[in-house]
């Protein structure tokens, strides 16, 4: 009688039934094992993505720095302008003035910060900075003086400006040393200047924008190599077990089988690959940018969300093209007759 | 009138290579017995691997029908196919194919695995057969661990994994010496007694005519005659000096 219900036709009448398909699990078994005796060839494969992702990663990365480099700090600029605007109109007070200040102690400050910049000659950002923070103590200065309510709130106000003041320096002055090490690394077309706001834009649209044309090029390339390296190593491992696949087959395997062999395969080699290569570009790009720009302008400007955005299609994209790849192996494999798969010699 | 497991009507296989037509089987008329064990004699090119495959359901005639159990090969899809492979034949070959990645009792339960077997079943049934093969105590031993011998009877004992109804051995000890191939005729022989299973060989070693019930002679793609033994025990002293297993 047939296995599995439907038409009982003539045959099934005889006894032939029809075979099952197999669960994944053995598959998955068997898969395993035939990648573990092939050690050595399957790390080879795997390095050969990994290295492949690693690039691609590290060009979506680097695209993600650079921008966020060159937006997150204008966005910051506009909003500390804005924030001192606000502050000047009297609409906000967002800092807390602190206690147990005396006014000797601020009077040293002042004198010692006013000697300072005096002796500075070098770094007029630096100049700037310590002017700024001498307005900050002077205003203190005002409000500890203060005789009525009246004068107190003036002066209260007056330092909450300096202070707003002293933060735009800051990260205005932080914008011009970035510009500094931004050229130097080849990125032009900034200003000192910042007018206007940076486009609101979704991060994908961003990566289309501001990718280099070179640097898609080469993107593109990284994504070939992988799927030509998994689809040969795939056509390699086809070869090897010519026979084995032959064998399986005498002994009750199903097309199906030998494919879904094949894809676990492929998809488990395409996606430990790839991982390790979002992991490898992102940490190397993200070192070398760090070096380069200083930790932490790249840890308070960087599009975290945006790298695990790509990130996630990166993985996507390695782990459908080593699938992929594996179509024409696969499907060669378990076409093979095994009346010719038992002549190969080995 | 014992039942016939194996029936071929007027088999022809042509195979085409670049312009020539090549004929390798001429119309094969040939009826297996259940239970018996029968030698396909033949030199190289005569068409004996040609039906022999045909008989197993590797190879589809390209005229004329093939029958395993009364039923047309030739009909079945490639489910019922695998079924066939799966359930009512074994393979038996030259070169072992034993799986290589594989230990012994692996190689064994697979066959079970695709019947549907549960693992501790196939467990218990592949170390039966092995202990069966005069292998009880290699079960986890690696193919690259054991002998010719040794994998061929690893071979054996997966051939009949699934109880199959016919054991097709192709040049079973053709790659093993002479004692080796020996005792894995004896061990053919074994099986085909104690679990009654057809045994269908395809061979040049002499040593395997005492074993066999019958012995068909392939010469030029046509069955050229059919010996029993009885006929043939009066030669057999001529033939290999084998005595009878």
């Amino acid at each position: 009688m047939p296995r599995e219900g439907g038409v009982v036709d003539e045959q099934a009448m005889k006894g032939i039934g029809r075979q099952i398909k197999l669960p994944w699990s053995k598959a998955v078994e068997i898969a395993a094992k035939s990648m573990k005796v092939r050690m050595g060839r399957s790390v080879v494969t795997t390095a050969s993505i990994v290295l492949a992702i690693a690039f691609l990663m590290s060009i979506l990365t680097g695209t993600t720095l650079t921008t966020s480099l060159r937006i997150q700090p204008q966005r910051e600029i506009l909003r500390v302008r804005e924030q001192l605007e606000q502050v000047e109109a009297g609409a906000i007070a967002p800092f807390a003035f602190p206690e147990g200040l005396s006014e000797d102690q601020l009077s040293r400050e002042i004198s010692s910060k006013r000697h300072r910049a005096e002796e500075e000659e070098a770094d007029p950002l630096v100049i700037q900075r310590l002017f700024d923070e001498v307005s900050v103590a002077e205003a203190a200065r005002q409000v500890l003086r203060a005789d009525t309510d009246y004068q107190r709130a003036r002066a209260m106000h007056d330092w909450q400006v300096s202070k707003a003041q002293l933060e735009l320096t800051n990260v205005e002055n932080e914008w011009q040393r970035l510009i500094r090490r931004l050229r130097m690394e080849g990125v032009t077309g900034l200003s000192v200047e910042v007018t206007r706001a940076p486009p609101e834009r979704s991060y994908f649209r961003m990566l289309a924008e501001e990718m280099e044309p070179r640097d898609r090029w080469l993107g593109v390339v990284a994504v070939m190599v992988c799927f030509v390296g998994i689809w040969n190593a795939m056509l390699m491992s086809v070869h090897e077990r010519i026979r084995e696949i032959g064998t399986m087959k005498c002994l009750g395997a199903l097309e199906a089988f030998i494919i879904k062999l094949y894809f676990l395969e492929s998809s488990f080699i395409g996606m430990t690959g790839t991982f390790l290569g979002i992991v490898l570009g992102f940490v190397l790009s993200y070192l070398r940018a760090s070096w380069a720009f200083g930790f932490g302008p790249i840890y308070s400007y960087f599009d975290f969300g945006g790298a695990l955005l790509s990130a996630v299609s990166t993985l996507f994209i390695g782990s459908a093209l080593s699938v992929f790849a594996a179509v024409f192996p696969a499907y060669r494999a378990a076409k093979y007759d095994p009346v010719v798969a038992m002549r190969v010699d080995e | 009138m014992p039942d016939s497991i194996v029936r071929t009507r007027e088999v022809k296989r042509v195979y085409v290579m670049g312009d020539t037509k090549v004929h390798a089987l001429r119309g094969v008329n040939l009826e297996v017995y259940a239970g018996e064990y029968i030698s396909i004699m033949g030199p190289s090119g005569s068409g004996k691997t040609t039906l022999f495959n045909m008989i197993g359901g590797l190879d589809k005639p390209s005229e004329g029908k093939v029958y395993i159990d009364e039923v047309d090969v030739a009909q079945l899809d490639a489910y019922e196919l695998a079924w066939l492979r799966c359930r009512k034949i074994g393979y038996i070959f030259q070169t072992f194919n034993i799986i290589p990645v594989m230990t012994a009792l692996e190689n064994v339960t697979l066959p079970m695995t695709f019947a549907g077997l549960t693992s501790d079943e196939a467990r218990n049934k592949g170390a039966d057969l092995l202990d069966k093969v005069g292998l009880g105590d290699r079960l986890n031993h690696k193919p690259f661990e054991l002998s010719g011998g040794q994998q061929q009877r690893v071979a054996i004992a997966r051939s009949m994994a699934n109880d199959p109804a016919v054991i097709l051995a192709d040049e079973p000890t053709g790659n093993l010496d002479l004692n080796t191939g020996q005792e894995i005729i004896e061990l053919l022989k074994e099986m085909n007694e104690t679990a009654k299973v057809t045994i269908i060989t395809a061979t040049h070693d002499m040593k395997m005519l005492s074993a066999s019930d019958r012995i068909v002679w392939i010469r030029d793609g046509r069955v050229d005659r059919i010996e029993k033994r009885s006929d043939l025990d009066i030669d057999a002293g001529k033939i290999g000096g084998v005595e009878d297993a």
